[in-house]
Parts: C-alpha cells; structure tokens; sequence
C-alpha cells in the first residue's frame, strides 16, 4: 500500500510507528501533487514547505502568506497576514497546509466551472465536472493528494462535490465551526467543513477544528468531542437506529442510476439492523426559491466590502456568478419587494426548519441522495444558472435548517460515484457519523479513480 | 416578474456594479427567469409564520475570554 493510500487516522498511526517520516509523506504527496495537478487543476498554489501531516484547504479559508484568492480575479493575489481560526486549530494538532485548492468565485457554484482560473477536473473522468464550490478539496482529496482537505458549505458546497467526487464530506451544523478567516459569502449559511478519504477521519477533523473563538458568535464554544453516547462507534450493526426516508428526496429529477444505489444502500441499512420509517418533508419543493433569496441577499451585502478602495481590484473583475447573485440579492433586498422576497423567503425558511424538526421526532438520521444526478460534462450547464441552481436541491433544505449533513460514497451509476446524504438531528454529528461509519464498513467500497 | 433592462440599470447602480450593455441583456433575461421560478413561493401560506433569520436563537453575544 503506498503511503498516499492510506487514510488520516492510519497516517497518523504509521508516522507513530515510524513506518515512515513526515519528510517522506510530504514528499510522497508532493510527488502525486507534480504528477495529477497540471491536468486535474485541484491546487491554485502548493505549499512545498508543509511538514507534518498536509492538509489541502480551500482558497477562501485564509492562510498567512499563502494566496487565498476566493478564486476571484478581484483578490487574485491576496496573501492574508493572519491564521483562520480552523487552520490555527490545526497546525496545534500538527497538520499542515500543503496546498489552496480550486473552487467557484466566492464558492458560488456547483461544477468548480464558476472559478476565474480555470475548472478542475474529475479525477473519476477528466471530462466531468468534480461538483461545487469545493471543488479542488473534493478532487485533491478522491485524487489521494492531500491526506484530507477543508472546504465550506452554504448549500451544499462540501456534501455535493464529495459525492460527485466519491468522498466522505461533512458540513457541520451551523455554529458547530468558527468562520473567522473564511470570506464570507451568505453568513447565515456558512459552516466549513472536511472531506476525508473516510468516516473515521472526519470525525477526528471535526474534533480537531469545532470550537468557539471570540470572533465567530454564531459558533458555539465547545468543541465536538466524541461521545459514544447512544450509540457505540464500536457497535457492527444499525440495531434501534430509525432511519427515515423522505419521499420527496425520491420525486421528480432523480436519476434512476443513482436512485437505485440509494435504495440498496438503504437496504443495506436495515439488513444491519435499522428501523426504515417513512418521514415527510412537504415543503422541500420550495429550498432552492427560498435560498436564492436568503443566499443571494446575504451575498450583496457581503461582498460589498470589495468596493476597490480597501481591498481588491475594481467590482467589474466579478465574474459573471457573483454579479448575478449581486444583482438578485440587491434586488430583494430593495425598496418595494424587501418583504415580498426576503421576508417571504424567510417565513419559508421557517416551515423548512419545521419539516425537519417534525421528521426529526419520529428518526435518529434521515437519508436520501445528495444530488439528483452523478457528475455531469464540464460545460453542460453553464449557460443556464436555474437549471445549475436546481441541481442542489437535496442539499439545500439542510443547510436552511442549519443541520449537519454527511455525503458517503454509496456506489456507483454510469461509472461515476454517488454519495448518499446521511442528515442529523441539530448539533448531532455524533449519530451522523456513528451510522455512517458503520455503512461504511458493510459497504465497503474500495475503488478508487484510475489516473494516468 | 419580469426585470427588464431599466430595472437591470437601476439595481446594477444600487449594487455599485458597472455592466456592459451585454451584460444587461443577459442579466435581463436570466434573472427575470430566476425570479420567474422564485415566485413559487407566493403559493405557500405563511399568514402565521414568522420569519429565520438565523437558525441560532442567540442575540447580544457578549465577548469572554475562551
């Protein structure tokens, strides 16, 4: 097995075991980085110097002296003079940032497509998009070029590519991670998060980066500690679990190829054990409306700050996604439809919040899949913003609610990997994880993208 | 609701965006679709329902030493 294969939590046992140096594992994932990166596009800028365990992180989550332009013309350059509080809460834990990787312009995207440098590539098929915003986390991750990576979630921007990309990507609950140090795009919504090559590992990095600071007030100051409280992570089966299956996450839009590995994973879970029980979710149908409001409005006053006097170039260096969501937030959020949009789509919210809520009361976990369909052709929707918009709609309802979501690679449709969507009660990482972990092991999935 | 270019002028201006007239043609029709789609909303009855601003109900976090 090469060093690269192995996994965060079996990378940190070997380097105890002396199997080998923090010098020959950098330079082992240096190497991989050299090979694959010129065509895949994962990495904006490697950081040849990381020396313990080499993380990847997305461009926007702030790194001193390393470039962290938000894959933006606008701050094409920007080298932070701080620390995000998430990187600082790592390098305690002895990793480091071997590399910024690729997303959509101010992680608005769902294909990587969105990025002013150039899409990254499937590492499963080069001509696929990887999904988005995190979308050289997710590769750089399935493409064993990092040993995990950082990436943010708004509406589904770690859960989404992970699965497109064949990795475990979870998104916290909201206030679960401090932000200070991610640029901001919708602040009622953001949460980062990591992808990991498995369950194991991302529990372990939730550890590592959940937590207040004095600089995230929404965030919550404890950190996530595992807790084996219902639920033993030791345990082989799925035994009192009640799992509940939404219909609408089965409707209109779902590819067959991917429903189909959903229902056998699904399957599987009761074969372990797992009570199945019907849950409903009625107003899913109105997430992806209701977050082009909230999204798109908190947007337009977030990037505000890059007025070209402060910092960054002038605002018609946005590319053509952030002047959208811009002009839709503006919009909203003016005179005369202020409450017939952002109210309207608030209130909304609220009966999204109360689907879950209702659900939540007769389940421990709720699962379906994470996107409608596998990872399509880079180029496929990149004229038509609603029909891009439309292909999170699995994903949305969850970030709206605030509640953790894990994508874990399920199988796959046509070749390519389909995740399935393990959500959770508020601040309940620890079920998610725990029942996704057990999957995991019955599901047993080793393939891994054949790059050349 | 339809934006029509007017609307695009004026919104770009409160946005403090400068667009080309390509820009607003685009923008014109590709919001108007967006907004099109967003107005499924106005079938939802939420005369009882107060508005999430944010999913956490916290207000005035003072400051302590962590």
């Amino acid at each position: 097995m090469a060093i690269t294969d192995l996994t965060l939590v079996q990378t940190i046992k070997a380097l105890k075991d002396k199997q080998f140096s923090n010098e020959e594992l950098n330079q082992a994932y240096l190497n991989r980085i050299k090979r694959y990166n010129p065509e895949l596009n994962a990495f904006f800028e490697v950081n040849e110097s990381s020396g313990v365990i080499p993380a990847a992180v997305k461009s926007l989550i702030s790194t001193k002296g390393l470039k962290t332009s938000a894959g933006s013309k606008i701050i094409e350059n920007y080298k932070p003079p701080f620390n995000a509080t998430v990187i600082e809460n790592l390098i305690s834990e002895g990793v480091s940032v071997i590399g910024k990787t690729n997303q959509d312009e101010f992680a608005m995207g769902s294909s990587g497509e969105n990025s002013a440098f150039g899409s990254t590539k499937n590492p499963w098929d080069l001509k696929k998009v990887p999904g988005g915003s995190s979308s050289g986390s997710a590769a750089a991750v399935a493409a064993d070029l990092a040993v995990f990576a950082l990436g943010t979630d708004t509406g589904g921007s770690i859960r989404q590519p992970a699965s497109l990309s064949g990795v475990v990507g979870l998104k916290p609950s909201y206030g679960r991670v401090s932000r200070y140090g991610a640029i901001a795009m919708a602040s009622s919504l953001d949460q980062i998060g990591p992808f990991a090559k498995s369950v194991g590992d991302a529990r372990l990095i939730l550890e590592w980066i959940s937590g207040g600071d004095k600089y995230d007030s929404n965030c919550v100051a404890e950190k996530f500690k595992i807790q084996n409280s219902k639920f033993k992570i030791t345990d082989q089966n799925l035994k009192d679990v009640r799992v509940g299956v939404p219909e609408e996450y089965f409707g209109q839009g779902l590819d067959e190829g991917v429903k189909e590995v959903i229902e056998k994973a699904i399957k599987k879970m009761e074969e372990l054990g797992a009570e199945i029980v019907e849950v409903s979710l009625p107003n899913t149908k109105y997430g992806v409306a209701v977050y082009y409001i909230i999204m798109a409005s908190e947007v337009s006053s977030n990037l505000a700050r890059f007025d070209g006097i402060r910092l960054g170039g002038p605002r018609d260096l946005f590319g053509d996604e952030p002047k959208r969501r811009i002009m839709l937030g503006t919009f909203a959020l003016s005179s005369g439809y202020f409450e017939d949009y952002f109210i309207k789509a608030a209130k909304v919210r609220t009966l999204i919040k109360k689907d879950f809520e209702k659900a939540f009361a007769s389940c421990d976990v709720i699962v379906g899949p994470v996107s409608p369909t596998v990872a399509w052709n880079l180029g496929e929707k990149i004229d038509d913003p609603l029909k891009m918009y439309l292909s999170d709609a699995y994903t949305i309802p969850a970030s709206l609610a605030g509640i953790p979501g894990l994508s874990l690679p399920a199988g796959f449709s046509e070749n390519l990997p389909v995740g399935l969507q393990i959500l959770g009660k508020y601040m309940d990482e620890e079920t998610v994880l725990n029942v996704g972990e057990v999957l995991e092991k019955a599901l047993n999935i080793k393939e891994k993208p054949r790059l050349r | 609701m339809r934006l029509g270019i007017d609307q695009v002028k004026k919104v770009a201006k409160l946005a403090n965006l400068i667009l080309t007239s390509g820009e607003e043609e685009k923008f014109s029709q590709q919001l108007s679709k967006i907004l099109g789609y967003i107005e499924e909303l106005n079938s939802v009855d939420t005369s009882n329902v107060e508005p999430t601003f944010n999913v956490i109900d916290k207000s005035n976090v003072l400051k302590r030493s962590f």
